[in-house]
This record gives C-alpha cells, sequence and structure tokens, in this order.
C-alpha cells in the first residue's frame, strides 16, 4: 500500500508531467516558427526599405561592400547553388537508388549488412571534413584528370554534395522499397518473374512515391550545404559556362560574409533575406516531400 | 526512479563546475574590457601575428588570455562597432562612416595604432615568364570593364597557360586585404571585376596561384610560398618597379605599402593599454618580424 | 567417344567417316546420322536391362557433319536445327519444336533421322549442326534465357554503383589516413596547439568540442525525449499532431547555415547570450533536436502495446505506466538516436561559426584547469572549426598537421557512430520480446 502523502504528490505532479510533456512535444512547431520568424526579422527591414526586389533576383551584381553603390543581385548565387546541385542530383540520384535496390533485393545478408554500416558511416563524416577533401584531395586530381586550370569548381562541389547525398536518398529509397508489401513480390515471383523483373516491374513502380520522396530530400541536403560548398567550389560571383568553373552557392555567401556586417546594416540584413529564401526553399522541397508520401499511404489504405 | 534522479543531480554538479572554472572571472561579452580576457578580432593577415602575440604574451603576462578570432578587418570592425570586442585587428583604415558608427554605438571614438607595416605582393606561377606589372596594367585586369583578360593582353606569352586566360585570385569581401586592394589599384570610382576566384584566407590566395599556372592573385607578403613569384610593381606602365621588401614598404617606393592596424574603443585603458604597449614595444615588434611584416619605424614620439 | 563441349556432347558425321570404325569424334566421325543416333542411344541404354536411363548431367547433343575430320573450331556453328525433348513431359508428345518437344529419347531420335532423310543418306550436308536439347520442366527458353541475362546485367550493374559509392569512401578514408600517419600520436591529441598554430596538438579544440557536444545534448535530450514521448504516448490522431509530425520534419530538413542565423538572432541578440559557448550549444541543441524525437518516437512504438495495457490494467496511470516500462523498454533506441547526435554536433561547423568559436584562444596547458578551460558564457576552439581555419587561413601549417586533424574529427565521429550501432544491436539481442 502506498505511503499517504507520495499518493498524493503522485497526483497532484502528474498533470505537471503530462503537461511538460505536452509542451515538449509542441516545441517542434515553436522551433519551426521561431527560425522562420527571428531569420525573417533580422532581414525584414530592408525588405520594405532599401531592398528592390527585381534587381535582388535578376542582377548578377553581388557587390554589398562597395563604396560606390551597394549591389545586391543574386542571380548568380542562384544559378551557383542550381548548378552545383543539379550536378549532385545527377550522380547521387541514380548511385542512391541504385544503391538501395541493390542493398534491398539483390544482395546477400551479411553484406547487405556491412553495406549498410559502411554507408551509416559515410553518413556521419562531418561537412567540414568533406570541403577539406574537396579542397585538398579532389582538387589536385580533378586538374591532373580534366586539365582545368582550377580544381575547385562545379564538378568538384557536385561530386563532393552527391557523395554526401548518396546516404539519406539510399535510406529513404530503401526504407520506400521495404514499404512495399512482399505480397507484391511474391505474386509477381508466382507469375515467373526473376529479380531484377520484380524490381523493374513491380518495386519501382510502387515505391515511386516514396523513391521521388528521397530524391527531394537528398536535393533539400544538397541546396543547405554550407561548409562543403565554401571550401570546394571556388567560391566565384559569376554565372557558370561550363562544369570547370568555380562558382558561389548561396550558403556559402551567408558563411563568409555574416561575420564582416556590421548588425543591422543593410549588408547583414541582406544575408538574412538570402537566409529566409534558403528557409522557404527547404520548406517547400520537405513540404513536398512528405506530402508525395502521404499520397502513396492514402491510397494503399483505399 | 533512484538512478534517475542520481544522473540528473550528477549532470547538474558537472555543470556547475563547468560553470564555475574557466579563465578567471567571467563577464558578459559585452562589456569587453576588464578583467584578464581580451578579445582581438579581425584582419585574416593579421590573425598569424594577432596568434603569435597572444602566445607571447602568455609568456610574459600569464595572468591575461588573449582570445583571437579571424574573419577579415571587416569582421574586427564590426564586431568594434557593435561592441563584442575589446580590439580590432584591421589591415585597413577605418572608413569614416564606420568611425562615426561606432562613435555612436559605443559613446568613443574608435582609435587605431599602426602595429606592423605589410607589402601587399601580387602572385604569378613560378613558371609565368612575367615578373613585373604596373598598377594601370593592374586595374585593367582586376577592375571592371577591363579589357587585360588573357596573359598575351598583358603582354606576357604564359606557356604554361594553355588557355592564356587569367584567372583572377582575390579575397571575400570581409577581407581587409580585398578591401585595401580595390582602393589602392581602382580608386573609390571604380568596382572590381565579378568572376574572380574570392578565398577565404590570404594564404589560400598564394596556394591557388601555386598550383594554378594562369593565375595572378594579392595577398600578404608574408605569405610567400615555393611555388610562386612576387611581382615587381611600379605606378605607370613602363617603369622598372619595386620588388615588395621590408626596406621598400618602409621608405615608401613599393605602392602596395600598407599599415597594419589595431583599433581600440576610445582610449585603451588597463589590460587593453598594457597588451598595446607590449605590442608595440621591442618584444611585440620582434614577433612582428617573425611573422615576415616589417616592424613599425622607431620614431621619437 | 563422343566429345563433351561444355554439357553438349557432341558427335561428329562425315561423308568420308566410317560407321564401324568411326567413334564419333571429329578425328574419326561416323558416316550415317542412323549410327550417330544409335550411339547416343546407346549412351543411355542400360547394359543389364536394355531400359533407357534418365537423361542426367547432360543438357543436350549435338550432331554435326563435317566435310573432312577436321579439327573443332573449323566446325560451323550456323545452320543450327534445334529440337528439344522433355523426358518429363506429360501428356501428347509433341514435334520437337521448343514448345512442344518429344516425350522420350528414342523416338525422338528416330523422328530426327526421319526428318532428315530427304537429305540424303548422311541425313546433313557439310556444316550443318543439329542441336537435340533436353528440355527439362523449368529449363529456360529463349524468353527465359534473355530474362536472365537482363537479370544478371542489371544485378552487375547495380553491384558496381554500389561498389562505385562504397570505393571512393574507403579510398578517401585510406589517403587521409596515410597523409596524417605521422602526425598521430598521443602527444597530438593532448597537446595544445603551438607555433601561431603551425605545430603542436589539438587538445584546446578538442576539449572544446566537448563542451559543445555535452551543453547541446543536456539541453537537447530531455526536450527531445519528452516530445517523442507526446508524440507517440498522449497525441490524438488529429491535425495538431500532424502539424507536429510536420514540424519535425521540417526542423530536420533546415540548411545549417540558417540555424547559424536562428542562432544569431535568437541566441546571440534577442536572449542577450552574446557569442558564447551557451550560445552555440543552444543552436547545436535546436539543429539535434528532430533527430531525437523521431528516434524517440520509433523507440516506443517498437514497445508492444501489451505492455501498456498490462499497466493499464493494474491501475497505473500513464506517465507511471510510461516511466516505469515504456521508457526503459525503449531505451535502446532512444540512446541510438541520442548518440548519433553526438556526432553530429561535433561535426558540424557553420552552426558554431557565428554563435561561440573562436580561432584561436590560449588555454592552460596542464592540470585539472587544462581540462576545464572554457566558461559558458564565452567562446570557445572547437575542431571543425580549426579544421577549417587550418586548412584555410593559417600559413605554415603542415600537411600533416591538416590531414591529422580531419582524421581525429573523423575518427571522434566515426567511433560515436560504431558505439550506436553496437550498442543498438547489443540492446536488440536483449530485447524480451
Amino acid at each position: 500500500m502506498r505511503h499517504p502523502i507520495t499518493h498524493r504528490l503522485a497526483l497532484l505532479s502528474e498533470p505537471l508531467v503530462e503537461w511538460t510533456i505536452r509542451i515538449c512535444g509542441w516545441s517542434a512547431i515553436f522551433f519551426v516558427f521561431a527560425i522562420f520568424f527571428f531569420v525573417f526579422r533580422e532581414g525584414a527591414p530592408v525588405l520594405f526599405r532599401d531592398l528592390d526586389l527585381k534587381e535582388f533576383f535578376t542582377s548578377l551584381n553581388w557587390r554589398p561592400d562597395s563604396r560606390i553603390q551597394a549591389q545586391y543581385g543574386v542571380l548568380a548565387l542562384l544559378a551557383g547553388t542550381a548548378s552545383v546541385t543539379a550536378l549532385a542530383m545527377a550522380l547521387s540520384v541514380p548511385a542512391g537508388l541504385g544503391a538501395a535496390i541493390f542493398v534491398s533485393e539483390f544482395c546477400g545478408r551479411p553484406t547487405r549488412e556491412t553495406l549498410k554500416i559502411v554507408i551509416e558511416l559515410l553518413a556521419a563524416i562531418p561537412s567540414v571534413v568533406w570541403g577539406f577533401v574537396g579542397y585538398m584531395v579532389l582538387n589536385p586530381i580533378l586538374i591532373w584528370a580534366t586539365g582545368a586550370p582550377i580544381g575547385i569548381n562545379i564538378l568538384n562541389g557536385g561530386i563532393i554534395l552527391a557523395l554526401m547525398s548518396v546516404p539519406i536518398i539510399m535510406s529513404v529509397g530503401e526504407d520506400a522499397l521495404k514499404a512495399v508489401p512482399d505480397t507484391y513480390r511474391e505474386a509477381a515471383i508466382a507469375l515467373g518473374a526473376n529479380r531484377w523483373q520484380v524490381v523493374y516491374k513491380v518495386l519501382l513502380p510502387a515505391a515511386k512515391n516514396g523513391l521521388l520522396a528521397a530524391a527531394l530530400l537528398g536535393i533539400g541536403r544538397a541546396v543547405g550545404e554550407t561548409m562543403a560548398v565554401l571550401m570546394a567550389t571556388g567560391h566565384s560571383v559569376q554565372i557558370p559556362q561550363s562544369l570547370l568553373d568555380p562558382v558561389r552557392t548561396l550558403t556559402a555567401t551567408i558563411a563568409a560574409e555574416l561575420g564582416e556586417t556590421v548588425e543591422g546594416g543593410a549588408h547583414y540584413r541582406v544575408l538574412f533575406v538570402i537566409g529566409s529564401l534558403l528557409m522557404l526553399i527547404s520548406l517547400v522541397v520537405n513540404l513536398s516531400a512528405d506530402l508525395i508520401v502521404k499520397g502513396i499511404r492514402g491510397k494503399q489504405n483505399a | 526512479m533512484k538512478p534517475f534522479v542520481a544522473l540528473v543531480i550528477a549532470a547538474g554538479l558537472f555543470s556547475g563546475v563547468i560553470g564555475c572554472s574557466g579563465a578567471g572571472p567571467n563577464e558578459s561579452a559585452s562589456t569587453g574590457t576588464s578583467g584578464v580576457v581580451i578579445r582581438i578580432t579581425g584582419s585574416d593577415t593579421m590573425v598569424n601575428l594577432d596568434q603569435a602575440w597572444a602566445e607571447n604574451y602568455k609568456k610574459a603576462r600569464p595572468d591575461v588570455s588573449v582570445q583571437i578570432a579571424g574573419g577579415g578587418s571587416g569582421v574586427g570592425i564590426a564586431g568594434l562597432i557593435d561592441g563584442i570586442l575589446d580590439i580590432a585587428a584591421s589591415s585597413r583604415d577605418m572608413a569614416p562612416d564606420e568611425i562615426e558608427r561606432a562613435t555612436k554605438r559605443t559613446g568613443a571614438e574608435p582609435k587605431g595604432f599602426t602595429v606592423g607595416l605589410d607589402a601587399l605582393a601580387v602572385y604569378v606561377h613560378q613558371d609565368n615568364p612575367l615578373e613585373a606589372v604596373s598598377m594601370e596594367d593592374l586595374a585593367e585586369i582586376y577592375g571592371d570593364g577591363g579589357h587585360i583578360v588573357r596573359w598575351s593582353q598583358a603582354g606576357v606569352k604564359n606557356a604554361a597557360c594553355a588557355s592564356d586566360e587569367i584567372i583572377r585570385v582575390s579575397r571575400q569581401n570581409n577581407s581587409g586585404t580585398y578591401v585595401y586592394f580595390r582602393e589602392a589599384v581602382l580608386g573609390t570610382r571604380r568596382e572590381l571585376k565579378l568572376g574572380s576566384i574570392d578565398q577565404s584566407g590570404s594564404k589560400d590566395v598564394v596556394a591557388l596561384v601555386s598550383r594554378t599556372p594562369c593565375a595572378i592573385g594579392y595577398s600578404g607578403m608574408a605569405y610567400a610560398i615555393p611555388g610562386v613569384k612576387t611581382l615587381r610593381m611600379s605606378k605607370k606602365k613602363g617603369e622598372a618597379g619595386v620588388a615588395p621588401t621590408a626596406e621598400s614598404a618602409l621608405d615608401g617606393s613599393y605602392p602596395l605599402a600598407r599599415p597594419l592596424y589595431l583599433y581600440t574603443r576610445g582610449n585603451p585603458t588597463g589590460p587593453v593599454k598594457e597588451f598595446i604597449d607590449w605590442a608595440l614595444g621591442e618584444d611585440g615588434q620582434r614577433v612582428v618580424r617573425d611573422i615576415g611584416y616589417v616592424p613599425v619605424p622607431k620614431r621619437s614620439e | 567417344m563422343p566429345e563433351p563441349s561444355g554439357r553438349t556432347l557432341l558427335y561428329a558425321i562425315s561423308a568420308t567417316g566410317s560407321d564401324e570404325e568411326g567413334d564419333g569424334t571429329l578425328e574419326r566421325p561416323f558416316q550415317s546420322l542412323e549410327r550417330a543416333t544409335s550411339a547416343v542411344l546407346a549412351l543411355h541404354r542400360d547394359e543389364a536391362t536394355g531400359q533407357l536411363r534418365t537423361l542426367t548431367g547432360t543438357h543436350g547433343f549435338d550432331l554435326v557433319c563435317v566435310g573432312t575430320p577436321a579439327n573443332r573450331r573449323s566446325v560451323s556453328k550456323e545452320r543450327r536445327f534445334s529440337y528439344y525433348v522433355d523426358p518429363e513431359l506429360v501428356g501428347a508428345d509433341g514435334d520437337g519444336s521448343e514448345r512442344a518437344p518429344w516425350a522420350d529419347l528414342e523416338g525422338a531420335l528416330t523422328a530426327i533421322v526421319g526428318i532428315h532423310r530427304e537429305q540424303g543418306s548422311n541425313g546433313l550436308t557439310p556444316g550443318e549442326r543439329i542441336h537435340l536439347r533436353v528440355h527439362g520442366l523449368f529449363a529456360g527458353g529463349a524468353i527465359e534465357r534473355r530474362k536472365q541475362l537482363v537479370e544478371r546485367v542489371a544485378s552487375a550493374v547495380l553491384a558496381v554503383v554500389t561498389a562505385l559509392i562504397v570505393l571512393p569512401l574507403v579510398a578517401i578514408l585510406a589517403y587521409l589516413v596515410a597523409k596524417a600517419w605521422p602526425v598521430l600520436s598521443a602527444d597530438f591529441l593532448f597537446q595544445n596547439p603551438q607555433t601561431y598554430m603551425t605545430s603542436g596538438g589539438i587538445w584546446a579544440p578538442l576539449v572544446g568540442t566537448f563542451y559543445f557536444v555535452f551543453i547541446s545534448l543536456a539541453i537537447a535530450a530531455p526536450i527531445g525525449v519528452l516530445a517523442g514521448v507526446y508524440l507517440n504516448e498522449y497525441a490524438s490522431e488529429n491535425w495538431l499532431t500532424r502539424l507536429v509530425n510536420l514540424a519535425v520534419l521540417n526542423l530536420a530538413g533546415v540548411p545549417s547555415i540558417v540555424h547559424a542565423l536562428f542562432g544569431v538572432g535568437a541566441f546571440v541578440l534577442f536572449a542577450g547570450l552574446g557569442r558564447s559557448v551557451l550560445a552555440a550549444s543552444c543552436t547545436l541543441a535546436v539543429m539535434t533536436l528532430p533527430v531525437i524525437i523521431t528516434s524517440t518516437r520509433e523507440a516506443l512504438a517498437a514497445v508492444p502495446f501489451a505492455f501498456r495495457e498490462a499497466c493499464w490494467n493494474m491501475g497505473a496511470s500513464r506517465w507511471q505506466t510510461i516511466r516505469t516500462i515504456v521508457l526503459p523498454n525503449a531505451i535502446s533506441g532512444i540512446l541510438t538516436g541520442v548518440i548519433l547526435q553526438v556526432s553530429r554536433a561535433a561535426g558540424e561547423t557553420a552552426p558554431i561559426l557565428f554563435t561561440g568559436a573562436v580561432f584561436y584562444v590560449a588555454v592552460p596547458d596542464q592540470g585539472l584547469a587544462s581540462f576545464f578551460p572554457y566558461a559558458l558564457n564565452d567562446r570557445a576552439m572547437a575542431l571543425s572549426y580549426h579544421l577549417f581555419a587550418i586548412s584555410t587561413q593559417v600559413t605554415g601549417v603542415s600537411e600533416g598537421l591538416q590531414y591529422g586533424t580531419a582524421v581525429v574529427l573523423i575518427g571522434l565521429v566515426v567511433s560515436v557512430n560504431l558505439i550506436s550501432i553496437i550498442f543498438r544491436v547489443y540492446l536488440r539481442s536483449r530485447k524480451k520480446w
């Protein structure tokens, strides 16, 4: 029989505990809004006063520190982000999905466990180390292999980003493939399909939403990556003409320039505006991925 | 329940130990001076120098801890204006509007001390036959609308460079080196051409040039490494040009010589003053020479 | 004796051969088709009983007509007639085609001889080849063979693709370790950076990283675990829960530099913490929160519902149930998530770049103070930022030192992840359900 005092304490503290838990549960919503709020708040004043949005999105001239006339055109930066992300996705989506198919459908148990651990470790490598690898290791290799004058460019950044995005595409893709019920596989095998036909004709169509979500999440990761592209892409404000051109991304610009801005100055605020833009892009990508995944769940329950 | 409570108490104690120890009495970062922590932030050109000072000062004054951060002269000046640091290291002067803003925000006009001299060298790859360049040509290479984009246009047959294209290496715009270079070479009416490869540190510029036969870049003369050579600089085209050395920086014959500054909030007092005096003194200036810069010429005050 | 060619036996026939002296090899061919077919039959006729044995081990027979005794290489592969026999066929006899094979060997051979009788006594012209294939029930036809080929090609391609991912990783790691080898030593870990950061060790940044990681997890773990508890135990299936789940997903996808901006806006400025270990740790905490929430939620979901029901039946309240039964049983999954975030917090640079990391600060070299050199409201060195600084901003740092720092950082992160994996496997093996 419980001691009367502890029993009363338990009765009193239970709602307190439950409310703490509830508040912690809602904290995620709070933080997402808080991030958007604080980032936007720091950038907002310039949006309504000094910043010409048309110039912002269409001008190539990014000269925030000019003594003559500060220019805040991010077109070249957008091109930089887009080009590096596009190359990274072109490399990592086929590789990641291919690896996901291989690991979940084709290889034997021991190989699968080893590969999964290896990929998990690949995912754990910090982005600054990737940047270091791009800057110190891949740089001379690319110069030797392509004959380009410099080795830090879109190709370098794209390869590094691809290696960084593959684990997430692979793991989400694998989940998507696992989510296809075994009955699909069994039915196909009963009809005489071999493993590849099961994958190609049955699993891929069934899991296509999940695989698309995997690709989208990979894109989200690539767009938001900072340190690796800061060190590996050459940091040059220009619209690239070829894969071997150095570019600058939105994220690298913020990382490189935020320190030098004076708090509350125009340059400072414009950087926060760029941050808000990045936040918006990642929000859109994540929401789409979530909606696409929810789509299949709805369909399967029907 | 009991192990859980024990864990919480242990974590709390541990945090307490961490919080209470540390380099002396704590204070909020916004007040800065007083106590035994001096914060120097700013110029990447000077960051090695600052750090050398910090190491050596620790031997002279073990009770004082000097914190160094880089980020570029702009970062240091911004921090000074925001009032979050004690000393800003800068490789360029503070602009009048920056001084005004700092005075308004912190209530005291920033005071600058010249703690050394640097000759800003222009580097090319060691296989590049170019030996000298004039400020005018440099403006045409780096400036917006400048017409020199190929090595042949600069009057040089750069055999090591297959595409004959001049690859400009520059600094990111938080760098005092960048601002100084822009002003010295292009003046206040002209922008830098976009599309240069903007490195984050003085060292990267030289490292990149050493690997890229087509490249040209600028950085402090202390950053020279094998694989690059420095160009002689002349003011006008056709002149012989002067190499960047300690002497030419001191006597002013090298056009891109610049002072290195430490800015403080108002007149320095207490530990900050002691540090600045030490830096300007014999020990501090010896460190300047060790790092590769030029000590301040001695003159009677 | 017939010459084996793979698992197809080869019998040679030639106009200049001899039925009596020939033995069906290319050197001494038979003369007539009948002789060759009776040789095939003889192979399968049991001497004692005269019954046909079942065909095992061979998949087919090739009856080849050569002009003169010739070597194997001149035997033509064209003009091939293919017939099929299926000893296990149940039902009517076919006509020897792939879809309707003959039912027994003897009848098959007789039919072959009959078909080729029109061409003359040999039944074959030089250069022709008759292929009799034993078609088992599940043996592949042409379509099947193509399917198998496609599968094998696909499997190989996918394996190559996977290798393309794994091999660069292994190569890069090996290269980094090789370059870092001369520098790695106990001294490297425990010494402070010296001589203007161009030599010495990485003690101060290493300790700083531990500070950041420990404090940020101390903040994030309780909130994250309780949030996961809420999502799995208390929340009902309504729009609010859906919104919370969405928020967790989005929080996980926020770019790291935006976390840095948030940290500056919220913790450094708004909360007045200034650039400090505390501000940076709070920023890192917000960054690591979503994964802790998700892994807690999944770990709790894995605990069978029956456990909870049993507790409720005995009169326990919801929180009591969670506290005493559910959480302890889910602890493996929760800890896995938390440990994974240790490695993430240790490796990230961008969030601490503007909120609390410093390029250099002189810390005590020995004694207890060297273990706790940083104050919470002041800035600290960190291993990730240190790597960035010495590879891009400090001159004269030897390559070995840079690679060494990278390797230590990777080693730290990888070993923490390995601990989490081992832990997960160990605890899973101890599960009681």
